[in-house]
């Protein structure tokens, strides 16, 4: 009876606070881990906004080609003028 | 049942509630994580689409302007002669001119011309383009 009360009182003040402690351990590096998601969630959605501008670029494209084609009457004129 | 039963048998309710609250909470926490990384992967799928074009309108971009640049290169050396094109061209783009200025010769002393002056300076050997363009009549105005 005696080694079961011992049993009970080492159950009460060692494992159950072990227990928490790993716990609340586990629990704050989940916390952890939600926070940097939630920074990551909001810097790619920032970083897509960012992006936006990039489908411009076929129109830069198509406008380099159609100056380059322009320079290059321009070029071939000047070549025969000269 | 004796006591000493009865407070093993709270105990032992106690340790697993208290495993039920922390894990409970542990698999709330756990299940928003993968809400936002689910965010996170959607916000990287758009990322890839949207940069996809970048490469070949960059590559098309500098393929036109190198074909530009190639052409006027060509047509000022062959006007001017290898030697004055690269003059000019250094006299124009300041870092063509450091590149072809020798690093014993670049120092903290002011050029004797300045660049403008060089660039304003007349070419009096060539004719100018007006008396190598035929008289079209674009600026008679009774035609």
């Amino acid at each position: 009876m005696t080694l079961w009360w011992i049993g009970n009182a080492a159950l009460l003040f060692a494992v159950v606070p072990v227990m928490v402690l790993l716990l609340r351990g586990v629990l704050t590096a989940a916390f952890a881990v939600r926070r940097t998601a939630g920074r990551l969630a909001v810097l790619s959605s920032a970083m897509v906004t960012d992006l936006d501008p990039v489908s411009e670029l076929t129109a830069t494209e198509t406008y380099v080609r159609e100056t380059t084609a322009g320079l290059t009457r321009y070029g071939n004129a000047l070549d025969r003028l000269l | 049942m004796t006591a000493v039963a009865v407070v093993t048998v709270v105990l032992a309710v106690l340790v697993v509630l208290i495993l039920a609250i922390y894990l409970v909470a542990v698999i709330r926490v756990l299940g928003q994580t993968s809400a936002r990384m689910n965010t996170v992967i959607d916000s990287l799928g758009a990322l890839t689409e949207k940069t996809r074009p970048i490469g070949p309108a960059v590559g098309s971009i500098n393929g036109n302007l190198s074909k530009a640049s190639k052409l006027f290169s060509g047509l000022l050396e062959r006007k001017l002669g290898p030697q004055e094109a690269a003059e000019l061209v250094s006299d124009v783009d300041p870092l063509v001119a450091a590149q072809r200025t020798p690093p014993e010769l670049k120092s903290d002393r002011p050029s004797p011309r300045p660049a403008a002056a060089r660039v304003t300076k007349p070419k009096p050997r060539r004719p100018p383009i007006s008396a190598a363009t035929p008289d079209w009549g674009w600026d008679d105005p009774e035609r």
